[in-house]
């Protein structure tokens, strides 16, 4: 009982840490602007530069780090209970690789169609997903043998990547930002594209967080509990693409959130997914609006994509997690 | 009518069979062992009782009905199961964990209520867990968490009980702690228990009825007292040994002498 109060406390301090960025990385960029002046903006509705900055393009992509950070940690979060797997997050299973390629195929083969790489990138992640699980069903599913087969097609929707890069080399540059992922450029267009889906999926996860308790004893116990295991597994896995393919679609392969969050969450809540599972939401857009801060303050004007400030921060920050989890245990 | 019912059962890994037209039929209130050596499909057979394994031929019977027919949540509002591999993360807390054992009286996405609490504490109280259960899973010594185990099938409230192998890894005491709570569960919530059980003596004492084992064939479906044989077990587990009488408890037991398989080797 002491635990859940814990726990819940920790929650209320992520939301309030979310709060309290959402004004920070609205306040700070390439133009400073005041938390007075930001609510001055959102009353008054003047249509004065201030509130252009603020609501064409600090708002909008705050909101995307917001969605897509949750939605990454969140889909993290869900395969690794799934498949019982720490390792198991949308880019290592290949999720994001399919997302990436089909995207990619249309930024470098069919440029004058830009317009179409979210929705490809959300086909991408939904195909792979139908793929590996195709792959990996005999009488059932088995967790190892999805992530194996996720792993070898990976590898091969990466050679597919591999090669679009090496045939197109003039055209690279213009793709760099969605290889490493980056929120430069994200406006009310990627929100709107998004937010249904990410809400609609978080919404239903919610739901089942119980359910994702009892998968994690094993699939004897789940179904001598009465759980339907091998549907509620498979909606598990289409809402975590689901998460994943949205994200893809609007900032690139930002992989790393996806393994990260929901490993330090655990270090604060536990395993128990009925506080891990928003603690990860939170957590992960937490991360992302902090990383993107980061990403466009620390060598201002230049901007740096938020995947790489994600990778050298969260990098060894992770490894300094793991070092105390086993010096504790 | 008998509360399972095992009819023309045919099992297969992978094509392989395991299980050749196995019956068998399951009164209520009674204790069933199975017995056998390795490889004689103890555990496949159990597996199937309890629809953890599709049959490729036959039915399995639950009150009469097809237990693949039911909705699985009613199949575990009356069977119970306790496998041999389970996972679990070590912060869990029995209460927790005993809690799991409402879900198929639940309605979705509803947190329990107070009759689940009640349901739950008495689960642990018959277990004797009632000082740690705000302990972690992880804390608990093997057969405090297996009593933890079994209060979270009694939280499910069975007519029917499915263990495979309760008694595995933990040392004597424990299993003689272990084998005793299901007796005494049998007795005062007249449940029906179903296992796999290693050892022949443990299985003689324990259950009213036995089912041998060997090579996927049922060879016997009898009472305890009167199932092992000198001969029978010679022929289930190939030694040799002698039976002798235990009379603080009433029941035959088996003290083995030489394997005859390794005869021809000294």
């Amino acid at each position: 009982m002491k635990r859940v109060r814990k726990n819940i406390f920790i929650l209320f301090v992520l939301l309030v840490l979310c709060i309290v960025f959402f004004f920070v990385s609205i306040a700070f960029g390439a133009v400073d602007i005041r938390i007075r002046d930001i609510f001055d903006a959102f009353l008054r509705r003047e249509n004065t530069a201030q509130y252009r900055i603020i609501v064409q393009i600090r708002l909008p992509r705050t909101l995307t780090a917001i969605l897509v950070g949750a939605a990454l940690a969140s889909a993290g979060a869900i395969l690794q209970g799934v498949m019982r797997n720490p390792l198991a997050t949308p880019n290592i299973i290949g999720v994001s690789s399919g997302a990436g390629l089909t995207a990619l195929t249309i930024m470098i083969l069919f440029p004058t169609h830009f317009y179409l790489v979210p929705v490809g990138a959300f086909a991408g992640a939904l195909l792979t997903t139908f793929l590996i699980y195709s792959l990996a069903w005999k009488r059932g599913i088995i967790p190892t043998r999805l992530i194996l087969a996720g792993v070898a097609v990976n590898s091969i929707l990466g050679a597919g990547n591999n090669i679009l890069l090496t045939t197109y080399p003039q055209r690279v540059s213009g793709v760099i930002n969605f290889m490493v992922g980056g929120l430069s450029g994200c406006g009310w267009k990627e929100v709107r594209m998004i937010a249904p889906y990410i809400l609609i999926s978080l919404l239903i996860s919610l739901l089942f967080t119980q359910r994702m308790n009892i998968l994690m004893l094993g699939d004897e116990i789940a179904t001598g509990l009465g759980l339907r295991v091998e549907s509620v597994r498979r909606l598990l896995i289409v809402l975590s693409s689901l998460l994943a393919g949205s994200a893809v679609s609007a900032v690139g392969l930002l992989g790393f959130v996806g393994l990260i969050v929901p490993h330090t969450a655990r270090s604060f809540v536990g395993n128990d997914y009925r506080f891990l599972f928003p603690a990860s939401i939170l957590l992960g857009s937490l991360t992302l609006m902090v990383c993107d801060l980061i990403a466009r303050t620390v060598l201002a004007p230049i901007e740096i994509p938020v995947g790489v400030i994600m990778s050298i921060l969260g990098g060894p920050f992770f490894l300094l997690l793991l070092r105390n989890q086993y010096k504790g245990s | 009518m008998p509360v399972l019912e095992a009819k023309n059962l045919t099992l297969a890994y992978a094509k392989k069979p395991v299980i050749h037209d196995a019956n068998i039929s399951i009164r209520s209130g009674e204790i069933i062992s199975i017995i056998g050596p390795n490889g004689s499909g103890k555990s496949t057979l159990l597996k199937a009782l309890c629809r953890l394994m599709r049959p490729v031929q036959g039915q399995t019977l639950l009150f009469g009905e097809d237990i693949w027919k039911l909705p699985t949540k009613k199949v575990a509002q009356v069977l119970a199961i306790l496998p041999q591999v389970k996972h679990i993360h070590s912060d869990v807390t029995v209460r927790q964990l005993v809690g799991f054992g409402r879900f198929p009286h639940s309605r979705f996405a509803r947190p329990l209520d107070k009759k689940d609490e009640e349901v739950i504490e008495e689960a642990i109280y018959s277990v004797r867990l009632q000082d740690h259960i705000d302990r972690f899973i992880g804390h608990l010594s093997g057969g405090e968490q297996q009593r933890a185990w079994i209060a979270m099938a009694l939280a499910q409230l069975p007519k029917i009980m499915i263990l495979d192998e309760p008694t595995t890894f933990l040392d004597i005491s424990h299993q003689l702690e272990i084998m005793e709570m299901l007796c005494r569960l049998n007795r005062d919530k007249d449940m029906t228990i179903i296992m796999v059980l290693h050892d022949v003596n443990q299985a003689v004492r324990f259950s009213d009825k036995i089912c041998a084992l060997k090579e996927g064939q049922i060879v016997a479906f009898e009472k305890a007292d009167e199932i092992i044989t000198e001969e029978r077990i010679r022929e289930l587990f190939g030694i040799e040994g002698n039976i002798y009488q235990d009379i603080h408890n009433a029941r035959p037991f088996f003290i083995p002498h030489r394997s005859l398989s390794q005869k021809e080797g000294s």
